[in-house]
């Protein structure tokens, strides 16, 4: 660990204290001893400080647009996907009518989770969370 | 997660809480398009409720969902549905190099452009370990257990990434 090279491969691990006790210790006496990788360090620190002063963007909240997203996806599934899904049953399945389902369109129904009454519910909950 | 599963809209609601801010900053440091980026978060957000069901709780529940954000995000990079700003390299230069005075310097909503342009100008691989590790606090273990790849060749990936940024940034350093 004594060589520079070595030393500024693990100057970004050493930065962010994911290096092991010891190694550390010998990044921290090196870099005592040697200016250029004290350079370097200091470097590297401070353009972690640019990009930590880098300003998070504020994201409006994504309730509302995600809730009509959801209403959108329970629409498509209950007014066209399973009536499609069914009527392919119908014509295919030879137990359809004796009260068990086909486990392909019990896979491709997936969208049970969102049943009619819900969906004014979801969308109330989401408007309530988001006013909260 | 669990109650996620059981179509708790609350518990749903409150991981969108906590995590969109956080979630949605990382897309789009990651793809440089905040509209874009707002889409993704969305998806990413539908999809964990849409998949709460099957669910593992194999790592923590975080690092699933910048997974989730992360694949997206490449999946739309790869089929070029979204335009990236190009990073032009001399462009950079000129952003960098045109700074009049030091009071400039202070001007943060330039220098987050020309970060932001930096941060774009990565590899891809530089990038994602970069942003997972200083705008979400994972460590070089987790990141490495989702992009699949060894704890040194994080550590390499994140060194490389910031030499890259000193080189480019040396004005403001």
């Amino acid at each position: 660990m004594s060589h520079c090279k070595e030393i500024h491969e693990k100057l970004s691990a050493f930065i962010d204290n994911e290096l092991p006790s010891e190694e550390r210790s010998l990044i921290v006496e090196h870099l005592h001893q040697c200016s250029s990788c004290a350079q370097e360090e200091t470097s590297l620190r401070k353009i972690v400080d640019l990009l930590d002063a880098m300003p998070d963007e504020s994201p409006a909240s994504a309730f509302a647009s995600i809730a009509v997203r959801l209403a959108a996806l329970w629409k498509f599934k209950e007014l066209v996907w399973k009536p499609v899904v069914g009527f392919i049953e119908r014509l295919l399945y030879p137990g359809y009518g004796t009260g068990r389902r086909c486990p392909v369109s019990r896979y491709l129904c997936n969208f049970d989770d969102f049943p009619p009454e819900s969906l004014s519910s979801i969308y109330i909950s989401f408007i309530q969370g988001a006013r909260k | 997660m669990s109650q996620v599963a059981e179509g708790n809209l609350s518990a749903f609601r409150e991981i969108v809480v906590r995590y969109q801010r956080p979630l949605l900053n990382y897309i789009y440091r990651y793809i440089g398009d905040w509209a874009a980026a707002e889409d993704i978060a969305q998806e990413v957000f539908l999809r964990v409720f849409k998949t709460a069901k099957e669910y593992q709780p194999l790592s923590s529940f975080k690092t699933w969902l910048f997974k989730i954000a992360t694949n997206l995000c490449l999946n739309e990079l790869r089929d070029n549905k979204i335009l990236r700003n190009s990073i032009d390299i001399d462009e950079l230069n000129t952003l960098t190099s045109a700074r009049s005075s030091p009071e400039r310097e202070t001007e943060s909503r330039e220098l987050s452009v020309i970060l932001m342009k930096a941060l774009q100008s990565l590899p891809e691989k530089q990038r994602v370990a970069l942003l997972l590790h200083k705008y979400d606090g994972f460590s070089y273990i987790e990141i490495s257990r989702m992009m699949g790849c060894s704890l040194s060749a994080v550590e390499s990936l994140i060194h490389r990434a910031r030499q890259s940024l000193k080189k480019q940034l040396s004005p403001y350093i």
